[in-house]
């Protein structure tokens, strides 16, 4: 069964999760100094994020992205929850990525908020994290 | 955030900070002394080279090596908290908060390890130092001082005129105490070398505890105000927080940047020093006769 | 019918076809490193007993930045990507194929930490390459009876040298021994791949970073190769070796992952090694078909040396251009792409030794001569065909590809 049972769950937070990450100064210093801007493209159900310095945009992708990411939401749930690692999600083709990989080696230790409060959001939000 | 309930946890954390000590200890730069352009550079027969490099003058990987000794140093001198540095993965000192004139002070071994680092940092505009919009000195927030309502005499000096001595570290595995000596007196020499260069500093400012630091303001022959009274404090998750918990008093300085006669008499004699048969007497001799005073005020 | 649009002009100049100025620039900085440092020595080398090692090319090499090309800035690194290493590789490659791979093989060392995405890992091992001293690093996967193949259950079940590892508290023991390790004799760690007790095949085979000073590790015999003799290729034994938890790469079970990983990854780089090696042997052999006069001609212009030097030179573009497309595609796909590095690596492994034979033959008995270095690039070339996926590895990794119809 599906992690996620409406779209306007995983909107909620996939959005929550990068809103706060885009408000740590470490992480927004980061994306500004490696000129990063980052789509998430997540399916079933279909959620975009766009991250960008100091911007999160649900569902619109203002301007082309230095890297597309993609991977199903419950690829996503796994992966922030700490159940899936990020090299097998990689190597098992779960989750896909597009875009120049020095700058991925790069944006990848930046997400390591994200796995701190994943967890937390997901539980709140009303699921098993 | 400095202490961890896990045992496990802490075990990890202590790990980590043993592995960036160990990294840091490998790490040699003999190339910091062939790089392009460089404020100041002193060679010494035995092989000793001491340099000055603005952060600009400096490729990445030479600054994150001197970031990377600087957080080495104090991590072994208590003062860094190994849970910060493993949760933020640091094994340098962070770079962003540097500007591209702040001068590094390094002396170096013959095989390119660094002995002892000493940086002179300003602040971003030129504003008066009792202007409410001037950007504060790292010594003044960590302190919660505006050092320019405790000593007036700073308060009429634009900000650019005005730097700020930190981190005075010796590789702390150097334990013989004539070559600790001899790296302090080649640094301060390349402290005072460049001031007298640069023409416009007239002042400095930082923090130093009393028996240790103080020392080397007389050694240049400064005249101190010592600001009594400050209850420094970092916030508990930041990395230097231990700087003010595990160490005697520390309290923040303004001295003034002698005449150019004066440093340049002192630094003679530093240079004197080195030549001594007997460097520690020598060391005695000179602040006995030419070292700085002290003036204590309160915050 | 509709008229085909005058592309913009960035599409003019595709980077397959014109390298960046960066990358032209890091092309200039090797080739001279290649000839002026690497040349006067190869022959050296190559004749040196087997465990000779010339740190004094590893360290011109590292001043340079060769072992730190693909470590990231912020770690002091060069932050380049595939296509760099394969365009430094193919220079490095075309005066010495052994040399190169010891900067090859110190890269694939940190190819791991790099995937792991694991920032305190990344901290801790890759700001060693960044000091002026360098640091070699490998990757240890080939064991005596399982080969480079550690996920067939039977040979792990039988094999008496697999590497295996247990948990005990908050450490890892590893015991058991590699083989043919490149850098293995002179590197400060090894990423190493081990069987979890009892766990062997894909789901237990678990990525370490393995301190060499270790105790318990014991750097074995280096092989007597028939080439790439600048390189070491070591045994490496571990006897109860206590690897701290936070060493294992991607977690227990990533070892699989990451490995395939890895390997897509390299394929562009050795086939750059590979067209390296052709080119080497090409340009000696095209020097002497101008120079050597047979029967009142140039033998370049006899139709017979003529028609050899065309498919040479074609063989080495074509290697080339296949290499370029596939490190330019593993920079930016991830998971790497399987079909266009096995591709460039099986064309140019064979085009190598086709080259090499070639040249040979044209060089007469000068060829067969050692001062002459043209036997030394075809044992080097057969050697190039073994490691990161034999023809017949990539041969069932291309067919594979070519019925797998997964999209973006």
């Amino acid at each position: 069964m599906p992690v996620f049972q409406t779209k306007a769950q995983a909107d909620e937070l996939f959005g929550d999760l990068f809103r706060i990450l885009a408000a740590d100064p470490d992480f927004a210093g980061e994306l500004e100094r490696h000129r990063l801007t980052v789509a998430l493209v997540h399916t079933k159900p279909d959620v975009t994020i766009y991250l960008a310095p100091g911007e999160v945009h649900v569902d619109e992708v203002p301007a082309p992205p230095v890297l597309t990411v993609k991977m199903s939401c419950d690829t996503a749930h796994a992966l922030w929850a700490g159940k899936l690692l990020l090299p097998l999600a990689v190597a098992t083709g779960k989750l896909r990525v597009r875009g120049s990989m020095a700058k991925v080696i790069e944006f990848a230790p930046l997400l390591h908020p994200a796995f701190d409060r994943y967890p937390d959001l997901a539980v709140a939000a009303g699921l098993a994290a | 955030m400095c202490t961890n309930d896990d045992p496990d946890t802490n075990r990890t954390r202590e790990r980590y900070a043993s592995d960036i000590l160990a990294l840091q200890e490998r790490l040699t730069f003999r190339t910091l002394a062939t790089l392009p352009e460089v404020t100041y550079r002193v060679e010494r027969a035995d092989g000793l080279t001491t340099l000055g490099l603005r952060t600009d003058q400096l490729t990445t990987r030479h600054l994150l090596g001197m970031q990377g000794f600087r957080l080495a140093q104090y991590l072994r001198l208590g003062w860094v908290c190994s849970d910060a540095i493993a949760s933020r993965a640091m094994f340098c000192e962070p770079t962003q908060a540097l500007r591209d004139d702040d001068l590094h002070l390094v002396t170096l071994d013959g095989q390119g390890r660094i002995l002892g680092y000493l940086g002179l940092a300003g602040v971003d505009g030129s504003l008066l130092m009792a202007d409410p919009e001037r950007a504060p000195f790292p010594v003044e927030v960590a302190h919660g001082v505006n050092l320019a309502e405790v000593v007036p005499a700073l308060a009429t000096t634009p900000s650019d005129q005005v730097r700020e001595l930190k981190r005075f570290v010796h590789r702390r595995s150097m334990t013989d105490k004539l070559e600790r000596l001899r790296v302090t007196v080649e640094l301060l020499l390349a402290a005072g070398s460049v001031v007298l260069d640069m023409h416009e500093v007239r002042l400095l400012v930082g923090d130093v505890e009393e028996h240790v630091a103080l020392r080397h303001l007389m050694i240049m022959g400064l005249e101190t105000r010592l600001v009594e009274g400050t209850r420094p404090a970092l916030e508990e998750r930041h990395y230097l927080h231990h700087a003010y918990t595990e160490r005697a008093a520390v309290r923040p300085f303004v001295a003034d940047v002698p005449s150019a006669e004066n440093l340049g008499r002192q630094l003679r004699l530093l240079e004197e020093l080195l030549e001594s048969p007997d460097p520690v007497a020598s060391l005695r001799a000179l602040v006995s006769d030419f070292g700085g005073n002290v003036e204590r005020v309160a915050a | 019918m509709t008229m085909l649009q005058t592309p913009p002009v960035e599409m003019t100049a595709p980077t397959l076809y014109q390298l960046s100025p960066e990358l032209q620039a890091l092309r200039e900085t090797v080739r001279e490193f290649a000839v002026d440092v690497i040349r006067p020595r190869a022959l050296a080398n190559d004749q040196a007993p087997a465990d000779h090692f010339d740190w004094d090319v590893v360290r011109a090499g590292h001043e340079i930045g060769l072992l730190r090309l693909v470590v990231p800035t912020a770690y002091g690194g060069l932050g380049l990507g595939e296509l760099g290493v394969a365009v430094a590789l193919e220079e490095i490659a075309a005066e010495c194929a052994g040399t190169a791979l010891i900067f090859g093989a110190a890269m694939l060392g940190q190819a791991p930490v790099l995937l792991s995405g694991d920032p305190q890992l990344q901290a801790r091992f890759l700001p060693l390459f960044s000091g002026d001293d360098p640091v070699l690093a490998c990757n240890a996967i080939t064991e005596e009876l399982a080969g480079c193949d550690l996920l067939i259950p039977e040979s792990a079940e039988f094999a008496t040298d697999v590497v295996t590892a247990r948990r005990e508290g908050d450490h890892y023991v590893l015991n058991g021994s590699k083989k043919f390790i490149t850098n293995g004799r002179v590197a400060h760690y090894a990423t190493t791949f081990a069987n979890m007790e009892g766990e062997p095949g894909a789901t237990g085979l678990t990525c370490f970073v393995v301190d060499l000073d270790s105790p318990g590790v014991v750097r074995g015999e280096v092989a007597d190769k028939m080439g790439y003799r600048a390189c070491l290729g070591t045994e490496l034994h571990f006897t109860d070796v206590r690897v701290p938890e936070e060493n294992v790469v991607g977690g227990e079970g990533a070892g699989f992952h990451i490995n395939i990983a890895q390997m897509n990854m390299a394929r562009a780089a050795v086939a750059a090694i590979s067209t390296g090696i052709a080119r080497g042997a090409f340009e000696l052999a095209k020097a002497w078909c101008d120079e050597r006069v047979q029967g009142g001609k140039r033998l370049r212009e006899h139709q017979f040396s003529a028609r050899k030097l065309a498919e040479m030179a074609a063989k080495v573009d074509a290697s080339r251009m296949l290499y370029l497309r596939a490190a330019h595609l593993a920079d930016n796909e991830l998971p790497a792409p399987v079909y266009e590095p096995a591709v460039a690596k099986l064309f140019a492994d064979r085009a190598a030794i086709e080259v090499t034979e070639d040249a040979m033959s044209l060089m007469g008995a000068r060829g067969y001569v050692r001062e002459h270095r043209m036997e030394k690039y075809l044992r080097d070339a057969l050697g190039t065909r073994i490691y990161e996926g034999t023809p017949e590895v990539l041969a069932l990794a291309i067919t594979e590809s070519l019925y797998d119809d997964e999209e973006w």
